[in-house]
C-alpha cells in the first residue's frame, strides 16, 4: 500500500520521522505554507520560507525516497498584519507557479478578523488567476462557523468546490462539507483535533468520497505517522480496502492533481509496504534501518 | 576579465541547444519557447522571470536523446558539459539563460541574482548548469560558491560534475574546496572538468589530511581522491605506501597509478583481481577506477536504502 500525507509540517520535523514516514509506506507529501509558530516580521523571511519549501525541504525529502510537494500562500494568522501581509501578497506570484506546487493555501479564517476575510478572498482570487486548487485551513476555535463562512466565500468568488479542500474537520463539519461538493479533509492529531477511531466511524458513516486523512504534524505534539496507522486501524476494522485506499491515497491525489504538478508517475518506483510483508505487525522492508510498530494500542491516535 | 565567450560563439551554442530541444518538443512548446527566447532577449527582466518561473507548467518534462553527431558536435561546441544528461525543463531554463541579452553587465548580474534568490530545487540546479554558456564568468564567481557550499546534492553536482566552470573560473580556495567536497558528498571525481589539470601541493595536502581523518575513524576512502598524488608523490610516500598494502583491489590499483607517475619504486601487490586494464594510463585509467568505485557505491547503497552512514 502506497499512502500520501496531504498535509504536514515537513519543516518542523526531524529525519527520524522521513525515515519513519518511508518505512511505513508514504510515498508523498504535501506540506502547505503556514506560520513557524511565531509571528513573522519581515517580507524577506516570508520569501525564504517559500524558498525552502521548493528547495531544501524538498531535497531533505527525497534523501528518503518520499516525494515532497507544496502549497504556497499566506496563512490566516500571519494576514492580521496588513503592512506585511500586503507585501506577501506581491511575493505570491512568485512562487505560486513554481515546479511542485500543487495549491494556494492553507489559507482561511483563524479569529474571523477583517483582516483574514480581506486576504483570504485575494488568496481566492489568485487561486482562480494561477488555475491551482485551495487548501483551506478551518479555525480550531468557532470551527463549524468559520468552515461554513469559509465556504460560503469561496463560492461567491466563484472557486468550484471541487477546486476547494476544507481540512481540519470533525463529525460537526463533514456534513456540510460534503454535502456541498467540496473536499472534506480530516487531520488525525492527537488531543486537540480528530482520533483515528473516530476516523474510522466517519467512513463507515459517509464512505469514502471526497474524504482525505492527513496528519497535519507540526511543531507541536503531533504524529507523522497518523495516515498509516489510520490506514491499518481501518484494516482491523473491517473498512474495506477500496475505501482505505480512497481515503489515504487517491482522493489526495485526484484532489491536488488538479494543479497539474501533482502525479503518482513521479513515485512509480516506490513500493509502499507490502500487507504480506508484514511480520508481526512490524514493517521490515528489506535493507531498511528504521522499524515501525503498525500493530494494536500503537495505531490509535486520539 | 571580461565575456569570456565571444557573442558569436553563444548564438551558435543557443541554435545548437535549441535544435536538440525543438527534437523533442510538440509545435506548441517549440513556438512558445521561441517566442520566449525572443522576448528575453529584448531584455525586459519580466518577461525573463515570467517564462522562467513557469517553466514547469509549460514544458513536458523528460530526458533529452541526442544523435551521434548531435553528441560530436555538443563536445566540440561545449566542451566539458553533457548536454545528454540533463532533461527538457533543464534544457528549456538553460537557453532561456542563454538568451538573456549580455550587453549591460549590472543588470544581467542583478537578474541572476533575484531569480537566485527565490529559485527552488530545478531552477537552481538549471542556473548552475549554464554558468560556463554565461557571460562575465569571474562575477559569477560569489553565487558559484554557494553552489558549492550548499547540502543538496543535485545543486552541488550541477556545479561541480560534467561542469567546466569551476576550472576556468573558480579560485584555487573555491577550487579545493570543491574537490574536497565532491569526496565528502560520495560523488565521482572522475566527473569534474579539469581535475587533472588544475592541482597544488596545497589541494593534496588538504586530501590527504581528509585521508588520514577517514583512516582514523575505521571510514572508507574513495580511491579517486589520489588522483591528482602523482605530482606530490615524494611528499606523500607515506600514505600511498599505505594505500599499496590495502585489501581494496581498487586501492591498490589507485597507488599502482600514483607510484608510476609519480616515479615511485614501489612494488604494489598484484593479484588477480587487478581491477583496471594495464595498457590504460593516466586519466583514461583514473577515469575507469571512478567508474568502477562509482558502481560499487551504488550497489553498496542499493542494499541499504535508508541507510544515512557517512560516505
Amino acid at each position: 500500500m502506497k499512502f500520501i500525507d496531504p498535509h504536514i509540517h515537513m519543516s518542523s520535523r526531524t529525519t527520524d520521522d522521513y525515515q519513519r514516514m518511508a518505512a511505513a509506506g508514504i510515498v508523498a507529501v504535501i506540506e502547505p505554507a503556514f506560520w513557524m509558530g511565531q509571528p513573522r516580521t519581515e517580507v524577506g523571511t516570508f520569501k525564504d520560507y517559500y524558498s525552502s519549501l521548493v528547495g531544501w525541504e524538498r531535497f531533505r525529502a527525497s534523501q528518503f525516497g518520499i516525494k515532497h510537494y507544496c502549497t504556497i500562500g499566506l496563512n490566516s494568522k500571519e494576514a492580521n498584519n496588513v503592512p506585511l501581509a500586503e507585501k506577501v501578497m506581491e511575493i505570491l506570484p512568485l512562487f505560486a507557479m513554481k515546479e511542485g506546487v500543487v495549491a494556494i493555501g492553507e489559507i482561511g479564517y483563524d479569529d474571523q478578523t477583517e483582516a483574514e476575510d480581506r486576504f483570504y478572498r485575494e488568496q481566492l482570487e489568485l487561486a482562480k488567476q494561477v488555475n491551482l486548487p485551495v487548501m483551506v485551513h478551518t479555525p480550531h476555535r468557532d470551527k463549524k462557523r468559520g468552515t461554513i463562512k469559509s465556504m460560503d466565500v469561496a463560492e461567491e468568488h466563484g472557486l468550484a468546490p471541487h477546486m476547494v479542500v476544507i481540512d481540519h474537520n470533525n463529525e460537526e463539519t463533514v456534513k456540510d462539507v460534503l454535502d456541498r461538493g467540496f473536499w472534506a479533509a480530516f487531520t488525525i492529531y492527537p488531543h486537540t483535533k480528530m482520533g483515528n477511531e473516530r476516523m474510522c466511524e466517519v467512513v463507515r458513516q459517509y464512505g469514502p468520497e471526497r474524504i482525505i486523512v492527513d496528519s497535519s504534524a507540526d511543531w507541536g505534539i503531533s504524529d507523522p505517522l497518523s495516515v498509516p496507522k489510520t490506514a491499518a486501524l481501518m484494516i482491523e476494522k473491517g473498512i474495506p480496502e477500496e475505501h482505505i485506499r480512497l481515503v489515504t491515497y487517491q482522493n489526495a491525489l485526484d484532489a491536488y492533481g488538479q494543479s497539474g504538478q501533482f502525479d503518482e508517475k513521479a513515485w512509480a518506483d516506490n513500493p509502499g509496504i507490502d500487507q504480506r510483508e508484514l511480520f508481526e505487525g512490524n514493517s521490515i522492508l528489506r535493507g531498511q534501518k528504521a522499524q515501525v510498530d503498525l500493530k494494536g494500542s500503537n495505531l490509535i491516535v486520539e | 576579465m571580461g565575456d569570456a565567450m565571444t557573442e558569436e560563439s553563444r548564438t551558435q551554442i543557443a541554435a545548437f541547444l535549441l535544435r536538440v530541444f525543438e527534437q523533442s518538443s510538440s509545435d506548441e512548446e517549440s513556438q512558445r519557447l521561441n517566442a520566449s527566447l525572443a522576448l528575453i532577449s529584448q531584455g525586459q527582466r519580466r518577461n525573463f522571470f515570467i517564462a522562467f518561473a513557469g517553466s514547469a507548467r509549460f514544458y513536458v518534462n523528460g530526458p533529452l536523446s541526442l544523435s551521434e553527431d548531435d553528441l560530436k558536435l555538443g563536445e566540440q561546441l561545449l566542451p566539458g558539459l553533457k548536454p545528454e544528461l540533463w532533461d527538457r525543463l533543464q534544457l528549456a531554463r538553460i537557453l532561456m539563460l542563454v538568451s538573456l541579452p549580455a550587453g549591460d553587465k549590472s543588470a544581467f548580474l542583478q537578474t541572476l541574482q533575484m531569480l537566485f534568490d527565490t529559485s527552488d530545487l530545478g531552477e537552481q540546479t538549471a542556473m548552475y548548469a549554464a554558468f560556463p554558456l554565461l557571460p562575465w564568468p569571474f562575477s559569477l564567481q560569489l553565487m558559484a560558491a554557494e553552489g558549492i557550499r550548499t547540502s543538496m546534492t543535485d545543486v552541488f553536482a550541477a556545479i561541480a560534475l560534467h561542469n567546466p566552470y569551476p576550472f576556468e573560473s573558480l579560485d584555487e580556495n573555491t577550487w579545493n574546496q570543491m574537490v574536497l567536497k565532491t569526496l565528502f558528498m560520495g560523488l565521482p571525481l572522475y566527473k569534474v572538468v579539469g581535475i587533472d589539470a588544475r592541482h597544488s601541493l596545497e589541494l593534496a595536502t588538504m586530501l590527504s589530511d581528509y585521508a588520514h581523518e577517514r583512516w582514523a575513524a575505521g571510514r572508507v576512502v574513495s580511491p579517486e581522491l589520489w588522483r591528482i598524488f602523482g605530482h606530490y608523490a615524494s611528499q606523500f610516500e607515506t600514505d600511498i605506501v599505505q594505500l599499496a598494502s590495502s585489501t581494496d583491489p581498487l586501492e591498490r590499483a589507485a597507488a599502482a597509478l600514483v607510484a608510476e607517475s609519480g616515479k615511485l619504486s614501489l612494488t604494489v601487490a598484484s593479484h588477480s583481481d587487478a581491477p583496471l586494464s594495464p595498457e590504460k594510463k593516466g586519466s583514461e585509467a583514473w577515469d575507469d577506477l571512478g567508474k568502477l568505485w562509482e558502481e560499487k557505491q551504488a550497489f553498496t547503497a542499493q542494499s541499504s536504502v535508508f541507510d544515512t552512514t557517512e560516505k
